[in-house]
C-alpha cells in the first residue's frame, strides 16, 4: 500500500498554514536567547554605596522615600539609593522570611514595628546607638523630638530600662476616631468621649438602624484584633497580668474582657457591612467615598484631608478614640508605624544609616526635607513636623493629641501570631458564626496555646 | 499486516542497546529536571510538617511528631475550612459543567463570527485572575458596588454579598463559575464537533429529534472529554487561591477560607510554617484520594 | 457521494452537522449564542471601560457608563510603574517558558507513549501526581533555596520554576496526542531506514503540531498569569504583570485606572496569539484530552 510521509512542510490534519521547521528552530534560538539574557540580566547584588531600601507601596512609605531622594542626592552623590516598593500585605510576610534565612539583599527595611521584636530575638538587627552617637547634635535633637513611647517601639526594653535602640522612626501611626463635622453638626452630635456615646452617636446616625454608615476594620485576624484589644484596654484590661517571668497570664477571658465584648456586639448593629470584611484599604476607600461618615476606632490617614484623593477632605476631623467606663477606664488606642531597620546581614551598613539620618532628619539639617516628607503622603514621627503641618495636614493635630497615651502591640515575637489568631475569633464572633462567650473561651484558649508552644510557662 | 510483520522482524540486540540510549535521551533531562525541582521542596515541607517551626522563632525548631496533624483534626478551623473547599468545589464544578454543556449546546452551530464569539468566550480564562478578583470585589462590594447599584436602580432588593457570611460563598462561587465555564464550554464544544458526520446523518435518517440526538449520541460519545475536563476543575478547584485571596481573603469571619488560604494565613500570617507544611500535605492526600476514585471510577464505566 | 466528502470535512471545526431545524429557531439561535457571549463578558466591558476613565469619575461612589474617554491611566502606568520592563519581563519569561516545556516534554512524551519505558504507567502518574502539590507547600523552600544560589528576582529563576510547574501537565497532555498519531506512519518511516530521533522530528511532530499549538497555550496562560511564585521569587528587577497589578491596592486606595489599563494590556496579547491559534486549539484539545 502506497504511503504517503509526510514531511515536515505538509500536514496532514485539515486547515492552518504549514510551520516551517524554520520557524521552530527561530523559537528555539529565543529561548536560549531568553535563558542567557536572564543570567546576564543585573541581579539585585548591590554595587560599593548603593543602598537597597525596601519599602512598602504608596503613601506614607515609597512616596515620602521618593521625595526626600532628591535632596539626598544633592547632599551624598555617590550613594545610590534603590526604592524597592511591595504592597506592605505582601512585604511584611517576605521581611520575615528574608530575616529568617539571612538575606543581605536590602540595606535598609522600613518595617512594621510589631515585627520589630522578633528580628531582635533572632539577632537579625544592627544596633543603631553607635551610629547615632556619631552626631550628638542630632542624636540630642532627635531623642527630644519624638514621644519616647514612640521610639521604644524600636528598643529591646523601654529606655527606662536601658534599653538600647533598633530602629528610627520616620513615620508614625495611631487609631484615632474620625468623624465628617458637617454630618456630624447637622445631626447635632459631638465626638465621643466613651463607647457608651460611641454607640450612641451611631444610633443617631443611622436614623433608627435605617441607613448604614458607621465602620470600624472588623477583617478576621489582625484587623478585628485591634479593635477588640483597644476596647479591652481602654475599660483597663490588656493582654497579660504582667509581663515578666511568673506572669504572662492571658486576661481576654476577663471582666473587661466581657465588657469590652459586649461593647463591640452593641455597635456591631449600626456598621456597615463592609466592615466585617473590611481591612485598611477597604475602610479608607469606604471613608475617602463618602460610604463612611464616622469610624470611632480607625487608623484612617492623612490622606483623608487631601483632596487628591477624595471630596470630603475638608470635613474630615480626628479626635482619640473614646475609652471605656469604671475606675480603670483609659483612653487606649494602638500605635501603628513603619520604622527603619538594618538587618545585620548587609554590606552597606553605614551608606544606609546615612539614608535613614538623612529621612528622619525633619528639620533639624534642612527644613526642605521636613517638607519634602509631608509633603509627599509622609506620617512623620516627630512633633515639631506634626505641629509645623497641623495647617495644611489636620490629622496630624489627632496624632499629636493621641500618640502620647498611645500603647504598642505586644513587645514579643509572638505578637503577629497572636493578634492574628485571636482576630479570628473576634471575626467569627461578630459575623455571627459562633456566640460571644464562646468566642471569649476560644480567644482566651488560643493565646494561652501560642504562649505555651512559646515556653512562657515553662518553670 | 505485511508491515508490522516486517516490523517486529527488525534486529534485535543492536536496536534495543540504540532504543535505551534514545529513551535516556529523550525522557532523561524531563525526569532529572523534575526530580530535582520536586524532592528538594518535597523533602522540606514533609520535615516542616513535622516540626515546630515558627517564622518568628526560626531559632527554636522542636521535632513534633504528628503533633501538627493531630492538632488540625482539633481545630474547628481546619473541619470548617474543609467544609468550605467541599462546597466550594462541589457547587463550582457542577455549575460549571451543567452550564458549559449548555452553552456548549448553544454554541454548537454553524454562524458567521462563531470563530469570534468563540475568542471572546475564552477571554474570563485569560484574564488576570487578581485584575478580574479585585473588579469583581468592586461589582460585588455591597453598599456602593456596582451589582447594588444596578439592582437598586432596577427596584431588586440587594444582599450584602461580600460582607456577609451566607453570601460570600455563594459570590466566590459566582465568580469561579464566570472565570471557568468557558474552559469546560469550550473543550466540550471542541469534542461535539468532532462527533462524525456519519454518526449524526445516520441518527436524523433513524427520525430522532435534536434532543434524543444530544441525549442518546453526542453526549455518550463526548464522555471521555468531558470526564478529562471534570478531573481538571474538580483538582483546581481544590487547589484555589488567587481569586478568593483577592476577593475576600477568607471572609467575612472564616466563610470563604479555603484549604489553600488557610494555609497561608497559618504559614505566613500566624507564622506557624510546621502546620501550613502539614495542612498542605492535607491537601495533596486528599486530591490524591479524590483523583484515584475518580480514575477508577472512569475505567470501570469505560469498559460498558 | 457527498457524505464522503462531509466526512472528510466533518474533522475541520469550521463545518457543522448539516442544518435540517426550522429557520426561526435557527435564527433566535444565533441571537441567544451570541448574546450569552456578550454578556457573559459585561465584566470584562467594565474593566476595559474603567481604563478609559478619568480617574475623578472612577472615584465617585455612583458608577458611570457616559463620560470623556482619556488615555491617562495608560500613560500613568508607563510612566510611574515601569510598566514596559515588567511587561517585558512577563514577555521573555512566558515565551521562554513556553519553549522549554514544549521541547522537553514532546520528547518525554514521545518516549513515554511509543517507547517500552520500564515502569510507564507508574511514571506517567508520578509526573502526574506534581501537579497537585500547591504552590504554597513550595514558596518557602524555593526562596530559601534561591536566595543561596543568587537565583532571586531573576528572569531565570523564575523560568526554572515555571517549567517545572508546567512539564507534568504538558507530557500528560502531549503523551495524549501522540497516542492518537497512527502507528503506521512510524512504522513506514522506519522501515525507510530513519532513526527514531529523525521519526520524531521530521514524522511525529508535524503531525502533532496542533497539539503542540494547544499546548503552548496552556503554558503560555498559566505562567503569564501566575501571581503566587512570582510574587515570592521577585521584587524589582524580574517583576512581572501580575504581581505588578497587585500593586495597585494601595493602603489608601485603590488605583483602579492603572488596574483596568494594566488589565486590558496583559489581555491583549493572549487574545492575539488565542485567536491566532483558535483552530489548532478546538482540535488540539479533543485530541489530547481524550487520553
Amino acid at each position: 500500500m502506497p504511503r504517503n510521509i509526510p514531511h515536515s512542510g505538509q500536514r496532514k490534519s485539515g486547515g492552518g498554514r504549514p510551520v516551517p521547521r524554520r520557524s521552530i528552530l527561530k523559537g528555539l534560538g529565543l529561548a536560549v536567547g531568553s535563558g542567557a539574557l536572564g543570567l546576564a540580566a543585573p541581579s539585585v547584588r548591590a554595587a560599593p554605596a548603593t543602598v537597597v531600601s525596601w519599602a512598602s507601596a504608596g503613601q506614607r512609605w515609597e512616596f515620602p522615600q521618593r521625595g526626600v531622594y532628591p535632596l539626598f542626592q544633592k547632599k551624598f552623590p555617590d550613594i545610590k539609593v534603590q526604592i524597592v516598593a511591595e504592597p506592605i500585605a505582601d512585604m511584611l510576610p517576605k521581611t520575615a522570611v528574608a530575616m529568617a534565612s539571612k538575606s543581605d539583599r536590602y540595606d535598609v527595611i522600613h518595617e512594621d514595628y510589631n515585627f520589630v521584636p522578633q528580628f531582635i530575638a533572632q539577632r537579625a538587627l544592627e544596633p543603631l546607638e553607635p551610629y547615632l552617637d556619631k552626631d550628638p547634635a542630632y542624636k540630642k535633637d532627635i531623642l527630644a523630638d519624638i514621644p519616647e513611647n514612640v521610639l521604644d517601639l524600636y528598643r529591646d526594653k523601654p529606655a527606662a530600662q536601658g534599653g538600647k535602640l533598633y530602629g528610627l522612626p520616620p513615620d508614625s501611626n495611631c487609631q484615632l476616631q474620625f468623624y465628617r463635622v458637617d454630618i456630624f453638626d447637622k445631626a447635632g452630635i459631638k465626638p465621643a468621649l466613651t463607647w457608651d456615646d460611641a454607640i450612641e452617636n451611631a444610633k443617631v446616625l443611622s436614623d433608627g438602624g435605617k441607613k448604614k454608615v458607621v465602620g470600624a476594620p472588623l477583617k478576621r485576624g489582625f484587623w478585628a484584633a485591634h479593635v477588640f484589644i483597644t476596647m479591652l484596654r481602654s475599660y483597663g484590661g490588656d493582654w497579660f497580668d504582667k509581663m515578666e517571668a511568673g506572669g504572662w497570664k492571658v486576661g481576654i477571658e476577663s471582666d473587661e474582657g466581657r465588657k469590652a465584648m459586649d461593647t463591640l456586639m452593641r455597635l456591631v448593629p449600626y456598621l456597615e457591612p463592609t466592615s466585617l470584611n473590611a481591612s485598611d484599604d477597604e475602610a479608607n476607600t469606604a471613608m475617602l467615598n463618602g460610604t463612611w461618615v464616622y469610624a470611632p476606632v480607625e487608623w484612617g490617614g492623612s490622606s483623608m484631608n487631601d483632596p487628591k484623593y477624595t471630596k470630603f477632605a475638608d470635613v474630615w476631623k480626628v479626635g482619640i478614640v473614646p475609652k471605656g467606663t469604671g475606675p480603670k477606664a483609659r483612653h487606649a488606642p494602638h500605635m501603628g508605624g513603619l520604622g527603619f531597620i538594618v538587618p545585620v546581614f548587609s554590606k552597606n551598613k553605614d551608606a544606609a544609616w546615612e539614608w535613614i539620618k538623612f529621612c528622619c532628619s525633619g528639620d533639624n539639617q534642612d527644613p526642605e526635607i521636613g517638607k519634602a516628607w509631608v509633603e509627599n503622603a509622609g506620617q512623620p514621627a516627630r512633633a515639631s513636623l506634626l505641629k509645623k503641618y497641623t495647617s495644611i495636614r489636620p490629622y496630624y493635630s489627632g496624632l499629636q493629641e493621641s500618640l502620647p497615651v498611645a500603647m504598642r502591640f505586644l513587645p514579643i515575637p509572638e505578637s503577629n501570631a497572636l493578634y492574628e489568631s485571636v482576630g479570628t475569633e473576634v471575626a467569627s464572633v461578630v459575623t455571627g458564626q459562633k456566640p460571644p462567650a464562646q468566642g471569649l473561651k476560644d480567644m482566651q484558649a488560643a493565646a494561652t496555646r501560642i504562649m505555651t508552644k512559646s515556653g512562657y510557662y515553662k518553670t | 499486516m505485511q508491515v508490522q510483520l516486517v516490523a517486529s522482524a527488525a534486529p534485535a540486540a543492536g536496536w534495543r542497546q540504540r532504543e535505551r540510549w534514545v529513551i535516556l535521551l529523550l525522557l532523561g533531562p524531563s525526569i532529572l529536571y523534575l526530580l530535582a525541582m520536586s524532592v528538594y521542596p518535597t523533602v522540606y515541607s514533609l520535615w516542616l510538617s513535622v516540626h515546630n517551626y515558627t517564622i518568628y522563632r526560626p531559632d527554636m525548631v522542636s521535632f513534633a511528631g504528628l503533633d501538627n496533624f493531630a492538632e488540625l483534626l482539633d481545630k474547628e478551623v481546619f473541619a470548617q475550612s474543609f467544609w468550605v473547599t467541599i462546597l466550594f468545589s462541589l457547587f463550582s464544578v457542577t455549575l460549571e459543567f451543567g452550564l458549559g454543556l449548555a452553552v456548549a449546546v448553544l454554541l454548537d452551530r454553524k454562524m458567521a463570527g462563531i470563530g469570534l464569539l468563540r475568542t471572546l468566550l475564552i477571554v474570563p480564562v485569560l484574564i488576570s485572575p487578581v485584575g478580574m478578583g479585585l473588579t469583581f470585589r468592586y461589582i460585588l462590594a455591597p453598599t456602593y458596588g456596582l451589582l447594588t447599584y444596578l439592582l437598586q436602580s432596577a427596584g431588586i432588593p440587594t444582599a450584602d454579598w461580600m460582607a456577609s457570611t451566607t453570601w460570600a460563598l455563594p459570590a466566590v462561587i459566582l465568580v469561579d463559575v464566570w472565570q471557568w465555564t468557558p474552559f469546560v464550554t469550550l473543550i466540550l464544544l471542541s469534542g461535539m464537533q468532532s462527533v462524525s458526520v456519519e454518526v449524526v446523518e445516520a441518527a436524523e435518517l433513524d427520525g430522532l429529534t435534536e434532543w434524543q440526538k444530544l441525549w442518546h449520541i453526542v453526549l455518550p460519545l463526548i464522555r471521555p472529554v468531558a470526564m478529562v475536563v471534570l478531573l481538571i476543575r474538580l483538582i483546581d478547584s481544590i487547589r484555589v487561591f488567587d481569586m478568593i485571596f483577592v476577593l475576600t481573603r477568607g471572609g467575612p469571619g472564616t466563610s470563604t477560607e479555603v484549604l489553600s488560604i488557610y494555609s497561608y494565613v497559618t504559614g505566613f500570617t500566624e507564622g506557624d510554617m510546621g502546620s501550613a507544611a502539614a495542612l498542605a500535605w492535607v491537601t495533596v492526600a486528599f486530591v490524591n484520594i479524590l483523583v484515584f476514585f475518580f480514575l477508577r471510577a472512569l475505567a470501570r464505566t469505560e469498559g460498558s | 457521494m457527498t457524505t464522503v466528502n462531509e466526512a472528510k470535512v466533518a474533522l475541520d471545526d469550521s463545518a457543522s452537522r448539516p442544518m435540517s431545524r426550522p429557520r426561526l429557531w435557527l435564527r433566535l439561535g444565533h441571537a441567544a449564542a451570541a448574546g450569552v457571549v456578550l454578556l457573559w463578558l459585561f465584566p470584562v466591558y467594565w474593566v476595559v471601560l474603567t481604563s478609559f476613565k478619568p480617574i475623578v469619575e472612577i472615584n465617585s461612589a455612583i458608577p458611570s457608563f457616559v463620560f470623556e474617554p482619556t488615555l491617562e491611566n495608560y500613560r500613568d502606568l508607563f510612566a510611574k510603574f515601569e510598566f514596559a520592563g515588567v511587561l517585558l519581563n512577563s514577555i521573555i519569561v512566558t515565551v521562554a517558558t513556553c519553549i522549554v516545556v514544549v521541547g522537553l516534554g514532546v520528547m518525554a512524551a514521545y518516549a513515554l507513549a511509543r517507547m517500552n519505558v520500564p515502569g510507564e504507567k507508574h511514571l506517567a502518574l508520578w509526573i502526574l501526581s506534581l501537579r497537585f502539590l500547591p504552590p504554597i507547600a513550595v514558596a518557602i523552600p524555593f526562596y530559601i533555596q534561591w536566595q543561596d544560589l543568587n537565583l532571586l528576582d531573576t528572569h531565570v529563576g523564575l523560568i526554572v520554576v515555571y517549567v517545572a510547574f508546567n512539564l507534568p501537565f504538558a507530557i500528560w497532555l502531549l503523551r495524549g496526542f501522540l497516542a492518537d498519531v497512527p502507528i503506521e506512519l512510524e512504522e513506514a518511516a522506519l522501515l525507510d531506514g530513519l532513526s527514531r530521533l529523525q521519526i520524531l522530528w521530521r514524522v511525529v511532530v508535524p503531525v502533532i503540531l496542533p497539539g503542540l499549538a494547544s499546548t503552548s497555550i496552556f503554558i503560555f496562560v498559566f505562567t503569564w498569569n501566575e501571581y503566587l511564585m512570582a510574587l515570592m521569587l521577585t521584587s524589582m528587577n524580574a517583576v512581572t504583570v501580575p504581581v505588578t497589578i497587585s500593586k495597585f491596592v494601595m493602603p489608601y486606595t485603590i488605583l483602579w485606572g492603572d488596574l483596568s489599563a494594566a488589565v486590558v494590556i496583559q489581555l491583549v496579547p493572549m487574545l492575539a496569539v488565542v485567536f491566532l491559534l483558535q483552530r489548532h486549539i478546538v482540535r488540539g484539545m479533543t485530541l489530547g484530552a481524550v487520553k
